[in-house]
């Protein structure tokens, strides 16, 4: 499975909607009940998705779905 | 509603990731559950230090699942100072049953310098210590309610390296030494919650995220959520009466190594010099701390009787003793059918017991036909037997009585009296013989505490079920229209302490039992009319002519649905009872009004 689809089902999981299709430009406004609270919940599932730690530094940039990819295809291939 | 149910059966705290836990917390904001009738409602404040957000949706569902219907109220970030000083908060508008503390070490922004003398370590710790306790007395100034404080994790930083516990002013030494002065003097309605050992136990490197710390302010790593909601859920089941009171252990491959009708009493595995029999024995001896800490054990084997006793008689490596175990039960009945009889004779309900047995299948059995049965996961290895019980908290108690420790004398004296009961033709003559001796007060200071445990634990001879906390009774004490009545009993066998709480109110000229419940291990014993006895007189003190008496049934109580009637009273409503206190008749009682005796027994 891709990286894009692989995140996908992650949204689609902890956002609890079949109906998400990631697009790289993608933020919190598009995804409905996307607030801090998710977004913690997201970091954390996807950390344990991809097997991977994000450092404090990267969580704070990210400003799209687009950023995620990329630093999730940076270090899936370190 | 069903899907919520369906669910929540399904959930397991212990191995639901954040994921789980927040989709269910979210099904329950979209799901009605206020008309459950079978659930009770609870009210409780949540104030930290840090983030609270996701421990309060944790321990909403935790709450959920354990049939309450929860109202929690969210302080501001960082607002327990501000909430509890300010009487105009949000907090005592809420008027929370139950309020829940959550400090951080990170709060203290001052400790003692390094080389502090003694002295001023000491001035530190007391100013600390009494800010808390300030804090703990203006809340229970405005409310009557229940504290559940949370105690400092101690960090992981060690800038002294091994001196930090070598040395009176580290931060280990002073925060470690704060955590312990917080018992000290406590009231007994707030309830200190151990954080600190909590994160010991998972490992403090792992309970730590300081990633999450900077970026939402957690105070742990969120995947220990469920276990720290699980230590106040804990508590507040034992503030409601949730309480286990009986471990039932099975005996082959259990308490010993083997199976004893194929190997013996000397053949079965508790060898001291063996690394499996030596697991069996550490076992043994947990079991044995916690029945003398007042838990009640019971003994439920599919073996021959006198073949499973031989292993107590005959083996003499053995720890515990027969005359450890209340109720003995060795047959090849099936187990739920057996445990239902251990719960009879021991006069508890099926849900106060705790299963213990290393047979998956037995497990299974149990787990099926009686779902109030606590089932411990039992894992194939004896050496953490141990660790399977401690680890299920299924004996989380609010305090430690007198009458704890004293409890499985009095079952075993039960037991025996229960021998003697039969050789006797004549009840009346067996009373007698008993001779016992009733204390009966108006409810002194030092037995509050027991008073409050034991309203919270009675479910059966209990005639409103009406839960008092030691805040509550200490309320109804100040006030001239209650009387607490409090009953003691001693026989020759043993001395029960305090076995019997009566709430009386007076309105107008009536005298009413607000709640009048028993211990159930003295029934038959003539309890009922030696109290009734003390309600009139009590009656007659207030001025009072009518004494009257409600039945609230519950799913345990039907075992009192005929007291009022039985003691005279006249039903004049449905489960509403009245006698005029000029129609009370004196009955025969075989209870010696007096003092305890010491040298009473045989």
């Amino acid at each position: 499975m891709s990286i894009t689809n692989k995140l996908q089902t992650v949204f689609q999981t902890v956002f609890e909607d079949d109906t998400i299709v990631l697009t790289p430009e993608m933020t919190a406004d598009d995804i409905e009940d996307w607030d801090s609270l998710m977004y913690i919940q997201l970091v954390v599932a996807v950390e344990s998705a991809f097997d991977l730690h994000f450092t404090t530094a990267e969580i704070t940039n990210l400003k799209n779905v687009g950023d995620f990819i990329t630093l999730i295809t940076e270090k899936t291939h370190d | 509603m069903l899907e919520l149910q369906k669910r929540l059966t399904t959930f397991d705290e212990k191995k639901a990731d954040l994921n789980q836990l927040l989709s269910l917390s979210r099904l329950i904001k979209k799901t009605d559950i206020s008309n459950d009738k079978n659930r009770k409602q609870l009210r409780i404040a949540v104030l930290g230090s840090k983030n609270t957000q996701f421990f309060v949706k944790t321990l909403e569902v935790l709450l959920i699942k354990d049939g309450y219907i929860p109202e929690i109220y969210e302080g501001e970030y960082d607002s327990i100072t501000f909430e509890i000083l300010d009487a105009t908060s949000g907090l005592y508008h809420f008027s929370p049953d139950y309020v829940i503390i959550l400090p951080d070490y990170r709060d203290i922004k001052a400790y003692p310098p390094l080389l502090a003398t003694k002295e001023v370590v000491e001035q530190w710790i007391s100013h600390q210590k009494d800010y808390y306790f300030n804090l703990w007395k203006k809340i229970t100034k405005h409310l009557q309610c229940e504290i559940l404080h949370a105690n400092f994790v101690l960090p992981l930083d060690r800038v002294l390296g091994q001196l930090e516990m070598s040395v009176p002013y580290s931060k280990q030494t002073t925060l470690a030494y704060l955590n312990l002065q917080l018992m000290e003097d406590k009231p007994a309605h707030v309830h200190l919650i151990d954080l600190d050992s909590l994160s010991n136990a998972v490992g403090k490197i792992a309970w730590f995220d300081e990633k999450n710390y900077y970026l939402n302010k957690s105070s742990y790593n969120l995947a220990y959520l469920p276990l720290v909601a699980r230590q106040f859920l804990h508590k507040i089941n034992g503030l409601n009466g949730k309480v286990k009171k009986v471990l039932v252990l099975d005996l082959d491959n259990t308490l010993w190594g083997g199976v004893i009708g194929d190997d013996g009493p000397k053949g079965i595995n508790l060898d001291p010099f063996d690394a499996v029999g030596e697991a069996y024995l550490a076992f043994q001896t947990y079991v044995l701390e916690l029945k003398n800490s007042g838990i009640i054990l019971a003994v439920c084997s599919k073996n021959d009787e006198a073949v499973a006793k031989s292993g107590f008689t005959e083996n003499p490596n053995i720890i515990l003793k027969l005359t450890d175990i209340a109720c003995f039960i060795a047959n090849w009945n099936n187990k739920a059918d057996n445990l239902k009889t251990i719960a009879q004779t021991l006069n508890v309900g099926l849900d106060s017991l705790v299963f213990f047995d290393d047979n998956p299948a037995e497990r299974a059995i149990v787990q099926d036909f009686l779902p109030e049965v606590t089932v411990i996961d039992v894992p194939a290895d004896p050496a953490y037997y141990r660790y399977a019980l401690a680890e299920a908290q299924c004996f989380e108690r609010l305090e430690l009585t007198r009458e704890d420790l004293e409890r499985n004398g009095s079952y075993l004296a039960n037991t025996i009296r229960l021998e003697q009961e039969k050789s006797f033709i004549n009840y009346d003559e067996y009373l007698q013989s008993l001779k016992m001796i009733g204390v009966a007060k108006e409810l002194e200071s030092s037995d509050v505490q027991r008073f409050a445990q034991l309203t919270n634990k009675s479910n059966q001879f209990n005639v409103r079920t009406i839960r008092y906390s030691v805040a509550n009774l200490e309320n109804l004490l100040a006030n001239t229209t209650h009387r607490l009545l409090s009953i003691k009993l001693q026989d020759c066998f043993s001395d029960y302490g305090l076995i019997a709480c009566i709430v009386l109110e007076k309105r107008g000229t009536v005298c009413f039992i607000e709640n009048w419940l028993m211990s159930c291990r003295v029934l038959k014993r003539n309890v009922e009319d030696f109290t009734l006895k003390k309600i009139v007189a009590i009656a007659q003190d207030f001025g009072t002519t009518t004494i009257e008496g409600e039945y609230i049934p519950s799913a345990k109580n039907s075992l009192v649905k005929n007291l009022y009637s039985d003691l005279g009273f006249t039903e004049i409503r449905e489960n509403y009872y009245q006698l005029l206190v000029t129609d009370f008749q004196n009955r025969p009682i075989f209870i010696e009004e007096g003092e305890i005796k010491n040298e009473h027994y045989k």
